[in-house]
Parts: C-alpha cells; structure tokens; sequence
C-alpha cells in the first residue's frame, strides 16, 4: 500500500514532466511565431532599399547581388521595397528607398533565384538573373522601320586623324598592329561600310579632319556612330558608349548604344560594357566628345577595347568581328522589334 | 476543527498548479522577449548607416552637386560645384515627398572666403533637426578650389 508521501512525490514529477512539455512546445510555439517571417522581410526590405540607396552614392554602372533572400519575393514600387512569401499575403516588409526625379521603377521579382539590384547611369532597376547583366536593358521604344535603309543616312566617324602637317593619331601603342587609334578606327569604319552600303565616312584616308569639319559633314546624317579606342589605367578590356546627357533623341541614343554594345558581347571577350551620358553643354570644341552635341540626331561614340589590357589589344589587333558585330546591331535596332 | 487529508492534497495541488503557471508565463515572456528583440535588432539598420549613405550622395553623386570637369567630363567625388548647388538639383537627386523617409536640410560655406549659400532643402522637410553633421570637403566655385563645409541638418523618418 502506498504512503500519502509517495502520491505527493508522483503528483510533483507528473507536474513537473507536464510543465516541461508544456515549455518545451511552447517555446517552439513562441519561435514560429516570432520567426513567422516578419522581421526577416523587414530586414531584407531595410537591406534592399539601402542598397538602392548607396547605388546612388557612385558614378559609373554598378550591381549588387542579394542571394541570402531566404526565397523571399520582391516587388518594387514608386520607391518602396516590398518582401512577401506568397502572393497577396497581409504581410509583408516594407521600407522605402529614394531615387531620382522620374527614375522609380516598377518590377515584381517572384520566387526569384537572386535579387540583384542594377544601376546604369542614373537608372536603377532590378533583375532576377546575372546573366541578363551581361546585356543592358534598352528603353521599350519601337524603333523598326522597314524602308530604314532608304530613310536614315548613317555616318560613322572614324576618330581622330594623322597628316603629315597636322597630326592627331590618337592613342599610339606597339602593341597594336596598325599603331595607332586613327588607323585602327578607319579600318573599322571602312569595313562596316563594306558591310553596309547604306554607310558613309566622316573622313576615306588617314588624314586629319577638325571636329568642326566632322560636325558639318554629319548636319546631313540621321544616325551617327563615332568609333574610338580606350586606354584605361587598368587591365579590363571594356566597350563604352557615350550618348548625349540631353537630347530630342536620348531614348533612340540609349536603345542603339545598348543593342550594339550587346552585340559586341557576342563575340568579343569583355570584362564590362558601359553606357555614359555626357553633358554635351560644357564640351570642349576640339573634344571628340563634341560629336555628341546634335540634339536632334540619333548619335553615339564608342571607345573600343582598352590598349591596356591584354584582351583589348588581342581584339583590336583581330579586328573583324568588331565591324561585323555592330553592323549587326545596327541592323537590330531598326529591324527586330 | 478536523481537516481532511483528500483537502490538504488538493490544497497543495492548486497552490503548484498557481506557480507552475505563473512560471509558464514568466517564462513565455522571457523567451517572447528575447526571440522579438533579437529579431528586431538585427532587421535594424545600423545606427548612422543611412545617414552616412545619403550624405554620400550629396557629395559624391553626379546627380547632385559633384564637380564636373568640363574637359574631360569625369567627375569628382567629395568635391562639390558651388553653382550646381541648388534646391532644384537637390530635389532631382534626392526626390521624395514622402515624410517617412529622412529629409535633410543643407548649406555650403567656403571656409576660406567664409561664404555661405542659402539652405536648401528636400521636398520633405518639415524644420525638424534630428541631426545635424559637418562633413569637411573641397568645393569648386568659378574657376578655384577651396576648403569647404557641409552642413546637413538631418530629419528622422516622421
């Protein structure tokens, strides 16, 4: 027969293996609940629209990769950073970043494998894949013309220009195989014109043609391409294209230089490629840049490659692709919709 | 008075249930607490972060006031154009109306001619001074470089 003792004591240990269960389940009950996702999208909200933020803290294109967003979905608005798990759901975190006068975007990133948040000049965006970094995206302008060849007259400006009495040879580097950044520009200027005969020049020979010469030429051209080679204090083989900060043709300017810059990834081996709005207003006259002052012409300079850098002079010496591959952009821009 | 013995155990058994469930609760809390502070501290941005991310802007973004060389077209970051600092710029590189973000409120002094431009301020200003920051760096004003002065007075989200 038990002893009243003995009740007591069982009574105390089933209580006491209660009141442990009873802790133990709510304790993971408690963390459920407090990890019910909340601060994590509050937290990767905060994360994103900082990152937004400091991207407009630097010049130049710049992306950040967010690949910890624990299967999160984003979807940006009017400045505002919103996280969710599921569709429509109630809650979601929220934080606000702030951008430039008319330069929010809109994009619904769901189930995203990455989040990567993009600038490109003064644009910031975001995406879902790195590999669509390696191609710019172009504003969504209509640009296809069937009778473009007969409608656009087409210039390229091969840069700079040698004489024996006025020399502008541009960069001169050994290592390239035509010696200097006249050469190589002409070379590539006359095999696009091979390529396309809807093409002219700026300037036939190696010989020197002044900026204001260039421009009086071009008064009568509809889409201009000046072609330049870069020399850069490092050892990135890059492509860039300066357009016009201000034009009556910035969209146009922007969707050619990207879908010829894209074209050029193509084939050729590049570490960057780059958009970049000039402020044509305060330009130097002798500038190459001031090729660029046409506000009502669809107009871009490209800098090719980077004397530099091992890959640049293995492309500049190669040379074919390069024409090849922006004629082909060329074609793009006014016949893929 | 005689007592019965099934009363004591009872007795004794309400008094553990009462003790054992303020325990729970305690204990409830304690954990609620911690697992909520945790959370919330690490989804915090860190103290004087943002701020330093904005000021950033202002002195090293092309779209705001940074120097350009007007030669070369690079730009200078730290160094800020005199005549580009304007409310007008300001409000193009830093544009929200939206007072739950932070407003600042700013103005240049060259500190070697000792002149100052007006302030000016983003479109969510309300003239509350969280903050306020010097931040030392170089200007550029008609043709010359001189030390210069910061002043941005800073407003928490509202």
């Amino acid at each position: 027969m038990k002893k009243r003792g003995d009740t007591y004591t069982l009574y105390v240990i089933a209580e006491l293996v209660i009141a442990i269960f009873i802790v133990i389940s709510a304790k993971d009950i408690i963390t459920a609940w407090a990890s019910n996702q909340a601060f994590d999208k509050v937290q990767l909200a905060k994360d994103i629209a900082l990152q937004a933020n400091a991207l407009y803290t630097v010049p130049g294109n710049m992306y950040i990769v967010n690949d910890n967003h624990r299967n999160f979905s984003a979807l940006f608005s009017d400045g505002l950073v919103n996280i969710y798990k599921k569709e429509k759901e109630d809650t979601t975190g929220q934080y606000y970043y702030v951008g430039l006068k008319k330069k929010y975007f809109e994009k619904n990133l769901y189930k995203p494998p990455i989040i990567v948040l993009t600038k490109n000049g003064d644009t910031i965006g975001a995406t879902d894949e790195l590999e669509t970094l390696n191609k710019l995206n172009y504003p969504t302008i209509s640009t296809l013309d069937e009778d473009w060849k007969d409608k656009y007259k087409i210039f390229i400006d091969p840069g700079h220009g040698d004489s024996a009495d006025k020399r502008d040879p541009g960069i001169e580097n050994n290592n390239l195989n035509l010696k200097k950044e006249s050469a190589v520009t002409l070379a590539i200027a006359e095999s696009l014109r091979a390529l396309n005969l809807n093409i002219q020049l700026t300037r036939d020979f190696e010989t020197y043609v002044s900026i204001d010469e260039r421009k009086n030429i071009l008064k009568e051209a509809d889409v201009i391409i000046s072609v330049h080679i870069g020399e850069y204090s490092n050892d990135k083989n890059s492509v860039k294209a300066y357009i016009p900060l201000e034009s009556n043709k910035n969209l146009e300017n922007k969707k050619l230089a990207t879908i010829i810059l894209n074209s050029l990834t193509k084939e050729l081996d590049l570490d960057t490629i780059s958009i970049i709005p000039v402020d044509t207003k305060n330009i130097a006259a002798e500038s190459p840049e001031a090729i660029l002052q046409f506000e009502d012409k669809i107009v871009i300079l490209l800098e090719i490659g980077n004397v530099n850098s091992d890959k640049g002079i293995e492309m500049l010496n190669k040379l074919v692709p390069i024409p090849n591959l922006i004629n082909q952009g060329i074609i793009e821009y006014f016949e893929v919709k | 008075m005689i007592k019965s013995k099934k009363a004591d155990i009872s007795g004794e058994k309400v008094i553990f249930y009462i003790a054992s469930v303020f325990v729970l609760a305690i204990f409830f809390l304690f954990i609620a607490g911690m697992i909520f502070t945790t959370k919330a501290a690490r989804a915090n941005i860190p103290e004087g972060l943002e701020n330093f991310i904005f000021i950033q802007r202002f002195t090293n973004s092309p779209y705001c006031f940074t120097y350009q060389d007007i030669d070369t077209g690079r730009y200078y970051t730290g160094i800020i154009d005199w005549d580009k600092f304007t409310e007008a710029n300001l409000n193009y590189c830093y544009d929200t109306e939206n007072k739950i973000v932070k407003g600042f409120n700013l103005k240049l002094i060259n500190q070697e001619t000792k002149e100052e431009t007006p302030a000016i301020k983003t479109k969510n200003w309300v003239g509350r001074v969280d903050e306020e920051r010097e931040i030392i760096l170089r200007l550029y004003k008609e043709e010359e470089f001189y030390d210069g002065k910061l002043i941005v007075q800073i407003q928490n989200a509202i």
